[in-house]
């Protein structure tokens, strides 16, 4: 399976140096092994046997998108709390079982999906199913762990949030360029008054409702034989109870764009900033994929148009990025220009406008073209190296679009980008009458 | 344990402190390191037996352990050109990519004064070639699909690349023109130390790590020492000119004090032509000897508050003195920290965070340096108003490490931990990569990796014991809190005398405060 995987790649890889390659010639192939339990659990397997290593990620299909009007932040919580003990896993015991048999661990949490992993030797993947399945059927919650847990993440809050330069700012233009879309309007860390106000019988609820088999994907890959594995997966997780009635994710039809605008005062920020956003269509779309390259184009690498035009030539910022949030429902395509001392915003905002007024006029060029192909190349295969970054991924196209196997065809699609594509996503979505704009006002220290 | 929305803001204000902030997380796939690369890893050859252990300490039963292989380090064919430039290649199929690195050793501290071989470093990419501009040279890298990095730490100027395996003639082109024919451009350099001076100025207000840092390596080396400035404050920037830049290059980047490392799809035979081709007539003389004084150990506890008005939360840190990193009782110091702050089963998560709920990060670190005693810090990420019971905390916990010391469960989870979890971190070349540059950066003896994983896992309770006993010195210790003095000086003098800093000045004293009786 293996060999066969890097053949491929390595004939992809050495296409991509010679010449801006036809979008046929790309051809990769992970060889996925798919099934599904009968208690509805979906199962994604990738066998690599190059390092004595395995990933196993477990990705709900809920993440903050899913929360109520002031409950925000509670599947993050919901996450921490998935760290403090099951049926047969006592508490702080997650922990030490992973680390103790040489493993790392953790889970995040996005708007679209929370997952939880463990990276572990080889031998040890009975340890991480038996712990994933464990907590997937049973939680062990008191008043005193919720508590607990409710204070870390207020302070992961503050770590983050509250006294994280530029951070607040990022927030408020999520909240304005999804102005009217709750999934994606609030953040997933949530507020403090919500975070506060979570109660425990929550925790329950939550889990009865969200945290079950056919609710879920579980991805392995690394070094394990695939038979082996599925028997230990049936073992652990067989006997896992489904829900039948997941509460079903309905999202509110998307408010028409509109220009928006906010100043937001940060007390850490030293200097100014510019942060724009449009709302784009969903990463699967076949725009999205135009639109990618043409957030490369604009903000990738120090040979950029926004770098090399803001920071490079004008000196008006000390860093220029564009990039898109990969959402699963509506995305957002969003720049982050940080000014230099002395610049203006609004020098800035007019570099800004001819860079993108550029591209919508003219498209990118024949170099340009060469340049983010094989970068985009480089950024897809060097970004699969890991067992856990490939078992991610290969859950996240199971969950998001039904086939891991679809991870095959990805590369090729941005491949398929054109020049008129990029000129023409540019002109339709990043457009001054869609846009939101945040100006970061440093505030006074004192 | 982590909110991704925030994360996402967060990782782009934090981007160009990646190789000054300490990394005090607990459990991430990333490996929380010092310095730009630092790895710790190892392996022995043959098969693990599977552990009997179906049971964990507190007697639940669990799986049995399977076999695991065991991943020895890969081999290294380290050679030195004619002119003593080395040449370390690690070969490896699995992917048609080549990782370069070029290990240059001119740490932050060898220039004339503070700042000048960070800058040099950055005006090999910034200021161009002999035959490219700046944004020549910078097109011409992204082109490949690669991206060039600089970063240079106490030790060493490491640039890095990732090629695919025939684009390595081309990418061994550029790095020659960037390393041996730069043009040190004016007005690029002049534009580089306007971009620094901001960036160093806006982590002064934005980052509590880096002005804590700042502060720790201030207060542990004498100023004669190279290891004495952590990062930079804008007038270190200012006095750096063209001459101080092209001093340092012609002194430090010469064929004998540099390393190139490729890792990946690409063997000796057919890496030392291209390299002997594009290398081979570099010249230069023996580099110069360097000042590595050692740190000065505390004589008494005191306190420095590097002062960010309105900061909801304060980054404690407790700075002390590790023996050095070659010391032959490394692998107990890096076994009695695990059991400390090594990760979510330490004493420090579990204590200062899951029980006392006083931190959402813990940690315990090494900071490691290539010379002499060390740096350790173990940090805490506290509210501001429980900033004095966050220090009372790790204290305690420094404290028990002697009176309690690791038991033989503590000491067997740890050393597991550290000898396995090297597997996981070389699932990439780019980590391989990095560990060789690590060892060529701290002077690490051929097949080191291998060895001390040998080391970690014969380490005895007994020997993380003894240790903690030398490190741990919670009587003489250094307590440097990024937070918002005026709420949180007056609690902790009761610690020891409090020197307060503004940071946006600085680093100024702004004001003293004398120990309080508790």
């Amino acid at each position: 399976m293996r060999l066969r995987f890097l053949l491929i790649a390595a004939a992809a890889l050495g296409v991509a140096v010679a010449t801006v390659a036809p979008a046929h010639a790309q051809q990769l192939h992970f060889d996925v092994k798919r099934a599904k339990l009968d208690n509805g659990l979906r199962v994604v397997m990738l066998v690599d046997h190059t390092s004595p290593t395995v990933a196993i990620d477990v990705v709900y299909d809920v993440g903050a998108r899913n929360e109520e009007r002031g409950r925000t932040g509670f599947a993050h919580l919901f996450e921490h709390m998935m760290f403090q003990g099951s049926a047969n896993v006592p508490r702080g015991e997650h922990f030490k079982l992973v680390t103790s048999h040489g493993g790392q661990l953790n889970g995040t949490t996005s708007a679209d999906r929370t997952n939880y992993f463990e990276m572990l030797p080889s031998g040890e993947l009975a340890l991480g199913l038996w712990l994933e399945a464990d907590r997937m059927k049973s939680l062990d919650i008191s008043q005193k762990n919720f508590e607990n847990q409710r204070a870390v993440v207020k302070e992961e809050y503050r770590m983050r949030v509250e006294n994280a330069a530029y951070v607040p700012a990022s927030l408020r233009l999520e909240e304005l360029v999804f102005q009217g879309y709750w999934p994606y309007e609030h953040p997933s860390i949530g507020t403090m008054r919500d975070l506060d106000g979570a109660q425990l019988d929550w925790v329950r609820s939550f889990h009865d409702a969200y945290y079950a088999p056919n609710n879920a994907v579980l991805s392995i890959a690394g070094d394990f034989d695939e038979n082996e594995a599925m028997a230990l997966v049936k073992r652990y997780f067989g006997d896992a109870r489904p829900q039948p009635n997941v509460p079903r994710y309905a999202p509110p039809p998307l408010p028409e764009p509109a220009p928006r605008s906010a100043v937001v005062e940060d007390s850490h920020a030293r200097f100014p900033a510019l942060l724009s956003a449009w709302v784009i269509p969903p990463s699967d779309q076949p725009d999205h994929y135009a639109l990618d390259l043409a957030a490369m184009l604009l903000g990738d690498g120090e040979s950029s148009r926004l770098h090399r035009a803001l920071v490079r030539e004008r000196g008006l910022a000390i860093s220029a990025d564009a990039s898109t949030n990969d959402n699963r429902g509506p995305d957002a395509f969003e720049l982050d220009v940080r000014l230099a001392s002395g610049a203006k915003i609004a020098d800035a905002q007019k570099l800004v406008d001819s860079q993108i007024a550029d591209i919508a006029r003219l498209g990118p060029s024949d170099d340009d073209m060469k340049k983010l192909k094989n970068r985009m190349r480089a950024r897809f295969l060097l970004g699969l190296q890991s067992n856990f970054a490939r078992a991610q991924k290969l859950a996240e196209m199971e969950l998001y679009r039904g086939d891991a196997r679809l991870l095959d065809t990805e590369l090729d699609k941005y491949l398929a980008v054109t020049k008129d594509d990029i000129k023409r996503v540019v002109a339709k979505y990043l457009t001054p009458a869609r846009r939101s704009l945040v100006e970061v006002k440093p505030g006074e220290k004192k | 344990m982590t909110s991704l929305h925030a994360a996402k803001s967060a990782s782009k204000v934090t981007a160009f402190l990646a190789a000054w902030t300490l990394a005090a997380g607990c459990a991430s796939p990333s490996a929380a390191s010092f310095g730009p690369n630092k790895v710790d890893i190892p392996v022995p050859p043959g098969a693990r037996p599977a552990s009997s252990g179906a049971a964990a300490a507190s007697g639940v039963s669990v799986p049995p352990s399977g076999v695991t292989k065991e991943s020895p380090f890969p081999a290294v064919a380290r050679s030195k050109l004619a002119n003593g430039m080395g040449l370390d290649v690690v070969t490896s199929h699995t992917l048609p990519i080549v990782q370069v690195r070029v290990v240059v050793r001119a740490g932050s501290g060898y220039g004339s004064s503070p700042g000048v071989a960070t800058l040099t470093g950055d005006m090999l990419k910034d200021g161009g070639t002999r035959a490219m501009t700046s944004a020549d040279l910078l097109r011409r890298i992204e082109t490949l699909g690669a991206n060039l990095g600089v970063a240079t730490d106490f030790d060493a100027t490491v640039l890095s690349m990732a090629v695919t395996k025939d684009q390595l003639p081309e990418a061994l082109d550029i790095l020659s023109q960037v390393l041996r024919e730069p043009r040190f451009d004016g007005d690029e350099l002049r534009k580089l130390k306007a971009r620094t001076a901001d960036e160093v100025s806006g982590a002064a207000r934005s980052s509590g790590a880096f002005t804590a840092m700042r502060m720790v390596f201030h207060e542990l080396f004498p100023e004669r020492s190279a290891y004495a400035t952590y990062g930079l404050v804008p007038s270190e920037v200012e006095k750096v000119d063209g001459a101080a830049v092209r001093e340092l290059h012609r002194r430090f980047y010469v064929p004998k004090a540099t390393t190139l490392v490729l890792a990946g799809d690409v063997d000796e035979g057919a890496a030392r032509p291209l390299v002997e081709r594009r290398f081979g007539s570099w010249t230069g003389g023996d580099p110069p000897k360097v000042e590595l004084a050692p740190p000065r150990a505390p004589t008494k506890t005191r306190v420095v508050i590097a002062h960010r008005p309105k900061s909801v939360q304060s980054d404690v840190y407790v700075a002390m003195i590790a023996p050095p990193r070659k010391a032959p009782g490394w692998p107990a110091v890096r076994v009695a920290n695990q059991v400390l702050g090594g990760g979510v089963a330490s004493r420090l998560f579990t204590d200062v965070r899951e029980q006392r709920s006083l931190a959402y990060r813990t940690s315990a670190q090494v900071l490691e340096l290539s010379h002499g005693d060390q740096p350790l810090v173990v940090y805490a990420g506290t509210e501001t108003g429980k900033t004095a019971q966050a220090v009372a905390g790790l204290l305690e916990n420094l404290a028990r490490m002697t009176s309690s010391p690791p038991t033989a469960d503590e000491t067997t989870s740890a050393r597991r931990y550290i000898s396995d979890v090297f597997a996981i971190r070389m699932e990439t070349i780019g980590s391989i990569a990095d560990m060789v540059v690590t060892q060529e950066t701290l002077g690490l003896p051929e097949g080191y990796w291998d060895a001390y994983r040998k080391q970690v896992r014969a380490t005895e309770p007994a020997e993380a014991e003894s240790a903690a006993k030398t490190m741990y010195t919670t009587d003489r210790a250094i307590i440097v809190v990024a937070g918002d003095a005026d709420v949180i000086a007056p609690e902790l003098a009761t610690y020891g005398d409090v020197t307060v800093v503004d940071p946006e000045k600085e680093f100024k004293t702004m004001r003293t405060v004398p120990r309080v009786a508790k």
